[in-house]
């Protein structure tokens, strides 16, 4: 039989979990595919400003090329709002059971994190 | 779809010869594809709920001795002061505390194959008695057909399968499905049931120019392709030879792929209903290639028989 013990049986604590968007984050450009091309621009550190960064032109930022589903749950972040409501549109929009539009938020949602282009905040029970 | 007493509208299941039917939000989440043991995980938006598993060929006398062993084993992981024996009508089950829920597990052996059931119900409270006696009722044994077809139903499919396949693989990722089954014997051959969603991310210039590009042309010849119509729905029906790979591909020989394509209209999925086998000469037997329905309840039944009848 299966060992089921070990599962997490609950997620209601990631859904109720409310996601924003990185002010900081410019769009550069929106493709004609759906994707998306944005920057997040770098903390000036104290060699960065004049005459150094005159000498060596150092980046204004990262830029991140999001692809069209990417691009999509990137939208969906503008205004604060859960994951739950993400993956409700998103399953609606693409036409997904919530589920599958689930899994695929969350990992795209972890993604936009850790390229710090989204945070998220979790609540108290 | 089946209205219960308590007006859930109930959807069934069907996986390796069992039946069941669950709240049509409740979805699987995990699964072991075994016919001799395995098991079935649902959940509903917030939390895994039910699960159901199975061993065939079970050496458990009854169901009342499994209860005893699991308590007794229960005891002896130090959990026993916790866990009592419940009664549903045709179960026997325990109850025990899971950290901060309560778990209930019922046992019943169906006498087919002595197959030993055990539903696990994940956290009582979060499910309604009066549903869970709906569904551990509706758990049934679906022996094969008259003509030995196996039904199946699941991750929104709905197929037939002879009963000389077996499956072989079974991926299931959000938003695509694919399930394979393999026949051994001299020809081995392959039947494909897949759904995928999403479609308009990954399909590029139509259905039939999407299915072209999926081949590499020097390894594959097309037969015969055309649309038909059924139900409304336009399904690419076609044949196709596959040349072997590899540095001895042309001592091998080579497969003949049936297909019936399409997308259909109610929920925007595409679904593929294949059919492979070695050897381009043999004779087809078109009756056992099983079928396909996907969500407007179109099925491919009958469809490659009508098509290729005379070219095998």
């Amino acid at each position: 039989m299966a060992k089921d013990s070990k599962l997490k049986s609950d997620w209601r604590d990631m859904l109720r979990a409310k996601v924003m968007r990185n002010e900081a984050v410019q769009v550069l450009r929106s493709n004609e595919d759906g994707s998306l091309e944005v920057e997040l621009p770098f903390r000036k550190r104290w060699f960065m400003h004049k005459p150094i960064n005159l000498i060596f032109p150092f980046r204004k930022g990262k830029k991140i090329r999001l692809d069209p589903i990417g691009a999509e749950v990137f939208s969906a972040c503008a205004q604060k709002r859960t994951v739950e409501s993400i993956v409700d549109w998103f399953a609606e929009e693409e036409r997904l059971s919530f589920h599958e539009s689930r899994m695929t938020v969350s990992s795209y949602l972890r993604i936009l994190m850790q390229e710090g282009l989204v945070a998220m905040e979790r609540r108290k029970k | 779809m089946k209205e219960t007493g308590a007006g859930t509208v109930l959807s069934s299941c069907i996986w390796q010869g069992l039946g069941i039917s669950i709240p049509p939000e409740w979805e699987i989440l995990r699964f072991r594809k075994d016919y001799r043991s395995g098991f079935l995980l649902w959940a509903d938006r917030y939390g895994y709920r039910f699960q159901l598993s199975w061993q065939r060929q079970s050496s458990a006398r009854n169901a009342r001795e499994v209860c005893t062993d699991f308590l007794g084993k229960s005891s002896l992981a130090g959990e026993g002061d916790s866990s009592r024996r419940v009664k549903d009508r045709i179960w026997e089950g325990v109850e025990s505390r899971k950290e901060d829920r309560t778990e209930q597990r019922f046992f019943k052996i169906l006498p087919r194959e002595r197959c030993l059931l055990e539903a696990v119900v994940v956290d009582k409270n979060r499910v309604k008695a009066k549903l869970m006696d709906e569904i551990l009722d509706s758990v049934t044994d679906v022996p094969p057909g008259e003509q030995g077809e196996q039904a199946w139903r699941g991750f929104g499919m709905d197929f037939e399968v002879p009963y000389e396949f077996e499956i072989h693989k079974c991926s299931v990722l959000p938003g695509s499905t694919t399930i394979d089954f393999v026949e051994g014997g001299e020809q081995p051959s392959e039947l494909t049931y897949c759904r995928m969603g999403m479609v308009a991310h990954w399909m590029r210039g139509g259905l039939e120019n999407w299915w072209e590009s999926q081949w590499q042309k020097r390894l594959t010849k097309v037969v015969h392709s055309n649309f038909v119509n059924k139900d409304g729905i336009d399904i690419l029906v076609e044949e196709r030879h596959l040349k072997p790979e590899g540095a001895f591909g042309k001592l091998r020989r080579t497969r003949r792929l049936f297909s019936c394509l399409w997308i259909d209209s109610r929920d925007g999925r595409f679904y593929r209903h294949s059919f492979q086998r070695i050897g381009k000469s043999l004779e087809m037997d078109f009756s056992k290639v099983g079928s396909l329905s996907g969500g407007s309840g179109f099925t491919t039944k009958g469809i490659m028989e009508e098509v290729f009848h005379g070219e095998g």
